[in-house]
């Protein structure tokens, strides 16, 4: 496995020329930008030009991680040649978010195969109902194979988002790489580092994923009395309080889901995942050092049992909420899954809508919301 | 203080390529660092600001939160009080009435053991608690119950089903017997599991032994203690069922006592109840255990004979009950020989329901009693039609009395010695429009047994009241008329009073009158029969001991009679002169009467072998047929006529 990374910036250009070498149909492109870059789309285009054989899987971002680096105006891009590895990608419209299931059940049916080992999937971020999506995949997909990866961002304008395909950049996509083979080592990690406070509240009425009222009363309000001073930067605020939702004995662990946008007129919020009438809610914050703590977690989880190889490649794949939280920190949390990793181990990622990842707690792959969630793939 | 750098700054100058010794070379590097401290305050303050906020308005809102649980939790406590203040009310009025009411409560576990007894156990049934409880309720080997009401009981506890007033019967060590009736629910957790039953019982033996009693009284005639119709009618029922599934016969034997009512009427309801309970031993005695006898009503009485209608068979039961009957009984310290007539009817060839049975066994008793009374009849399709005709012949004879369809004939009594006619005996005759004339032997016992024979008796005296008026308006010289009193007329308190009244109407004197009495009627009721009598003796009329000789009772016992006229019946007469038995007692009655100074008639007189005989004998007046058959009034009168021309024909 051979794996090099590189960067654009609009004022530097590329980091590096490609490494067109490294061409072939079991490379691995990848490439997270910002949103801009869909209607700029020279820079990608060149780099798809450039390695017309590999799989390229990209999409916008609310922040790009690159090494230890967060930016909000770059190309972060990792292309890895895999020696024992299959690639296969694909490709399905989500045309609507009601269509979220079956796009998922799509994509799983064009990866099902001999010897799949892992499945990292891209998506639209907006008109898209994340936790649908993953569960359209997980149905089609045998049981024990990995999913891991995120839904598109849009900084935190919540307005536009989009996935690479033939590398040019279309909304309302989703994208997903199966990797084949027996020496393909894959690992993940998720943490959140968020803590629940306050009462537990009862989601009195809600629709798919839009949030009508918590206890009888509308749920913007309650944003809107948290937020204080800070209302002012709804929606993107509302991300400094996301909700810890549960089932009442289902014995399932609580998700985390986290605010997508908002309607004034309706007094609702709409959020990346669904929210179960009838269930209970708490809101949950995390300080800086929290959040930092919970990334190094995340990597340490995916790092777990990784073997002693040469090239390692770290997917990161953090929410858009946490850097509202950690602001003039963010770096620091990408700092703390780059210190975990093994030394020389090549670190992309990107701040998404919505983290894809099996659950830490042993269960199955689902969307999470305010987490950063860790992919690890080598080749023994 | 660390001598480090906080990381957050340390990690803002490896951003900006500044070094921790090295001030920033320019003025652009030196606002770009203090722009990210600032920044890093601000996001410090910011969050800070959340932090609080969040505390602040959490804290309010949990506060908010315990606040009304508090209050939940003050208006429960409040509920619960009040709750349990309602219960305890609810529950000493449930042992106030529980300690009025004759019930207790009882719970059972899920296994059906007694765990509860209330006190009324106590002091309803006697038993005290302790010993029941950990028992079973069927456990005691003497528990008892209906098999229909054990089974639906089982059924219910079975099923988990409520019961109701299911009723057992046990035997206390003392052997006495309690009743107990008992209803029960079952008891479920809130999970919906059996834990038991719970409910109430009664000691009910003191209404069920009174049930008992009361179910007997309906089956069971009081009187004697036999089955009563009730009781025979839903045997035979059951018979006739059992017989029509199996092909059996049986048959059924209707049995009353012949001159019953007699008794009953001259010696007191008291003897007739003496009589009737005497028989109902003797009856089951001729029985066979597989038998039924039964009382119906009066001196009615019916016997199912099971198993067999052969008339050989039948008639030999028939023959044991008639004798069984018939034995001697002392009734107020006299001996009386009562007799009974039995009908028979078989089933299925006499009938096949019950009603059709007891009809042709009725009609067959009806049948022996008219053939003389002690007698067995089967009933036959003849004895039907007989039945029917006297049925005919009964209701022809109510018509008879309003249409003038009868009539008095007159039998002449003469002088031995000069033949002259010294009285006229009354006979009824009825000339039926299509039948002509019925004799007396047909239809006087008809109304004796069909209560006719009042108006009947009543019709005669007033007719031989008005014939005698009659015949003196015509200037004629009637002698005395003499009219037969029947056992029943003789019983009729207003008898003496009519005949006055009668008298009266047609105004004749009780010269003119002679009442003759038959033996068996003045011995019924000796003293009622001396009453009676002496009133009309006072009166100046005549009284005659009819048919003297076929009772049992002696001429001295008659002396305590005020009678003048003693009439030998004519079975004597008949066997003389040639019967020397008949001739001697002839004699001996003729002397002994003459001793007492009564008069003596002769009845059947029908040759002049026998008129010599009496003659000889030296009685003093005789009838029959040899000096005059009975002729109507019409007839009659130019009899007397002819004594009132003095004529010697006759002499």
């Amino acid at each position: 496995m051979h794996i090099a990374t590189l960067h654009y910036d609009a004022a530097a250009g590329w980091s590096a020329p490609f490494p067109s070498d490294l061409d072939g149909p079991s490379t691995l492109l990848l490439a997270f930008a910002a949103p801009r870059f869909g209607a700029d789309a020279a820079p990608l285009a060149a780099l798809a030009a450039a390695f017309p054989r590999s799989v390229l899987l990209g999409c916008s971002t609310a922040g790009e991680i690159a090494g230890t680096q967060v930016c909000d105006a770059n190309i972060s891009v990792a292309v890895a040649r895999f020696d024992h590895t299959l690639l296969r990608a694909a490709y399905t419209p989500i045309p609507s978010a009601a269509d979220s299931a079956a796009a998922g059940e799509r994509l799983a049916a064009e990866l099902v195969g001999p010897e799949l080992g892992a499945v990292f999937v891209l998506s639209e971020g907006l008109n898209v109902n994340g936790s649908q999506l993953v569960d359209g995949l997980a149905r089609r997909l045998p049981a024990g194979v990995p999913v891991t990866g995120g839904l598109a961002g849009d900084g935190a304008r919540f307005e536009h988002s989009w996935v690479l395909r033939g590398g040019r950049a279309e909304s309302g996509q989703a994208c997903a790489v199966g990797f084949y083979g027996e020496r393909l080592h894959v690992g993940h990690g998720c943490a959140g580092g968020w803590q629940d406070f306050g009462p537990e509240r009862r989601i009195t009425r809600a629709e798919g994923n839009v949030l009508y009222e918590l206890d009888g009363r509308p749920a913007l309000e309650l944003y809107k009395t948290y937020l204080g001073e800070r209302a002012q930067g709804l929606p993107g605020a509302a991300l400094l309080f996301p909700l810890s939702v549960r089932r009442e004995g289902d014995g399932q662990p609580a998700v985390v889901r986290t605010i997508l946008g908002l309607d004034e007129t309706q007094q609702s919020l709409t959020f990346a995942g669904d929210l179960p009438a009838g269930g209970l809610a708490r809101l949950m914050r995390a300080s800086a050092d929290q959040l930092i703590d919970s990334a190094g977690d995340a990597a340490r989880q995916a790092t777990a049992g990784l073997p002693a190889v040469d090239s390692v490649l770290l997917l990161s794949v953090s929410c858009v909420g946490r850097r509202l939280v950690l602001g003039e920190r963010t770096d620091e949390e990408v700092e703390a899954v780059a210190e975990t990793a093994p030394a020389g181990s090549a670190h992309l990622g990107l701040y998404s809508y919505g983290e894809i990842a099996p659950s830490a707690a042993g269960g199955g792959v689902a969307l999470h919301n305010q987490t950063m969630t860790v992919t690890v793939l080598a080749e023994a | 203080m660390s001598s480090e750098l906080h990381r957050v700054l340390a990690r803002q100058l490896r951003r900006l390529k500044l070094h921790e010794q090295t001030p920033p070379a320019d003025a652009a590097a030196w606002q770009t660092l203090l722009h990210s401290i600032s920044r890093a305050y601000d996001d410090n303050d910011q969050e800070r600001y959340l932090l609080h906020r969040s505390q602040d308005l959490a804290s309010q809102e949990m506060a908010q939160l315990y606040a009304a649980l508090r209050h939940e939790r003050d208006q429960l406590d409040t509920r619960v009080r009040e709750r349990t203040q309602a219960l305890q009310t609810s529950e000493q009025r449930l042992q106030s009435l529980l300690s009025l009411s004759a019930d207790w409560i009882w719970e059972q576990d899920a296994e059906l053991r007694f765990t509860y007894f209330s006190d009324g156990i106590r002091d309803s049934s006697g038993t005290t608690p302790e010993s029941l409880l950990g028992t079973r309720r069927l456990s005691d080997p003497t528990a008892e119950a209906d098999p229909e009401a054990v089974a639906t009981y089982l059924a219910c506890v079975e099923a988990r089903r409520a019961y109701r007033d299911f009723t057992f019967k046990r035997v206390r060590p003392d052997g006495s017997v309690r009743y107990v009736r008992v209803s029960g629910e079952p008891v479920f957790d809130a999970g919906g599991n059996f834990c038991g039953y719970r409910g109430v019982s009664r000691d009910v033996t003191t209404a069920m032994l009174a049930e008992q009693k009361a179910h007997e009284l309906a089956r069971y005639d009081s009187l004697t203690g036999l089955p009563n119709r009730n009781m025979f009618l839903g045997e035979l029922n059951r018979a006739i069922a059992r017989a029509a599934r199996h092909g059996g016969e049986f048959a059924v034997c209707f049995i009353d006592l012949d001159r019953f009512k007699t008794i009953n009427d001259t010696l007191g309801h008291e003897a007739g109840d003496e009589l009737l309970q005497a028989m109902a031993p003797r009856l089951q005695g001729a029985l066979r255990q597989t038998d039924m006898v039964a009382r119906l009503g009066g001196d009615e009485f019916v016997v199912m004979l099971d198993g067999g209608a052969e008339g050989g068979d039948l008639a030999a039961v028939g023959q044991k009950l008639l004798m069984a009957v018939a034995a001697p009984l002392v009734l107020q310290g006299c001996t009386f020989l009562v007799t009974c007539s039995i009908g028979i009817a078989r089933y299925p060839a006499d009938g096949q329901d019950s009603a059709t049975l007891l009809k042709h066994a009725d009609v067959a008793m009806y049948q022996a009693k008219d053939s003389g009374k002690n007698n067995i009849r089967f009933y036959t399709a003849e004895l039907a039609d007989l039945a029917a005709r006297q049925f005919e012949l009964e209701a022809e004879l109510r018509l008879a009395l309003v249409r003038d369809e009868l009539v008095l004939h007159f039998q002449p009594k003469v002088a031995v010695g000069t033949g002259a006619v010294l009285g006229l005996e009354a006979l009824v005759r009825w000339h039926h429009p299509t039948r002509g004339l019925v004799p007396p032997g047909e239809f006087i016992p008809l109304a004796e047994e069909r209560g006719l024979i009042m108006p009947l008796g009543r019709w005669v005296v007033q007719q031989a009241c008005r014939q005698v008026r009659d015949w003196r308006d015509a200037g004629l010289q009637a002698p005395p008329v003499a009219v037969n009193l029947s056992a029943r007329q003789f019983a009729d308190e207003g008898l003496v009073d009519h005949l006055i009244a009668t008298m009266a109407t047609y105004g004749v004197t009780s010269a003119d009158l002679e009442v003759e009495l038959t033996e068996s009627v003045l011995m019924a009721d000796p003293d009622r029969a001396n009453e009676v009598l002496g009133r009309l003796h006072r009166m100046g009329v005549r009284i005659a001991i009819d048919d003297f000789g076929t009772g049992y009772s002696s001429l001295s016992y008659l002396k305590r009679f005020p009678a003048e006229t003693v009439k030998i019946d004519r079975s004597f007469i008949s066997g003389l002169p040639g019967d020397g038995d008949d001739a001697a007692i002839t004699q001996a009655v003729i002397a002994m009467a003459h001793s007492l100074g009564l008069q003596v008639v002769a009845e059947g007189v029908e040759t002049h072998e026998q008129l010599a005989a009496l003659q000889r004998l030296g009685c003093d007046e005789a009838q029959g047929y040899l000096l005059g058959r009975p002729v109507a009034a019409a007839d009659t009168a130019r009899l007397l006529s002819k004594v009132d021309t003095g004529s010697s024909e006759a002499a």
